[in-house]
């Protein structure tokens, strides 16, 4: 097996189940020594602002009923709990916060900084990356 | 470690995991892992086949003992021992 030191996940359904299986792929790489880095981008924003988190107001299918219906811990709180125990950054997509009008605020906590493409490009470098 | 050996271990702390979904068992090892002193046997209790595999996994990955596991009726017990700081 080859070892890599540095993930990039780029996220950019909005699906609930995308954004939990890279919350879940995400915990166990930063608890791995691996150095994680999430670029949320397209639809996936949805799933990152205060006001939908807050009404869980998220878009999936059977496995988000599942999911609810066992009480699974949520992606935020993985990814929250992933940052406490290791190298874990979050980053959103600048265009669209500025397509949305957004503001660092209504993202959750999580949520490290915006960032442009050129910047995610860098972190990008050297490291595996996943789309979802 | 046989499981006769396994049976008589004297966890320094149990954690029962059991009614977590993947990654959850793992991360509440982790959570005793950084809390407990090194030489410390953590008991993490899971109801997910999955973590049977996967805890042995992420110990050998940051060198950490892993020292067997007893499978019980619907449910793992996994002990794991704290050999250095993390």
């Amino acid at each position: 097996m080859s070892e890599f030191k540095k993930l990039a996940i780029i996220l950019e359904s909005g699906d609930y189940e995308k954004a939990h299986i890279a919350a879940m792929i995400a915990s166990v790489a930063a608890v791995s020594e691996i150095e994680v880095s999430i670029f949320i981008t397209m639809n996936a924003i949805y799933n990152f602002l205060k006001v939908n988190v807050k009404e869980n107001k998220f878009t999936g299918g059977k496995i988000f009923e599942k999911l609810k219906e066992k009480k699974a811990q949520m992606f935020y709180d993985m990814l929250d709990q992933a940052k406490m125990f290791g190298g874990l950054k979050i980053y959103a997509c600048s265009m669209v916060m500025d397509l949305l009008d957004l503001k660092k605020e209504d993202l959750l906590d999580i949520v490290d900084d915006h960032l442009g493409l050129a910047a995610f490009l860098s972190i990008m470098e050297g490291a595996q990356t996943i789309t979802f | 470690m046989a499981d006769l050996d396994l049976k008589n271990i004297k966890a320094t702390v149990v954690v029962d995991a059991r009614g977590t979904y993947c990654p959850g068992p793992l991360m509440e090892l982790i959570k005793e892992m950084r809390q407990q002193p090194v030489g410390s046997i953590i008991e993490v209790i899971s109801g997910d086949a999955g973590s049977a595999k996967d805890v042995p996994e992420w110990l050998k990955k940051v060198n950490q003992e892993f020292l067997g596991v007893l499978e019980e009726n619907n449910y793992w017990r996994i002990f794991a021992k704290k050999v250095k700081d993390m």
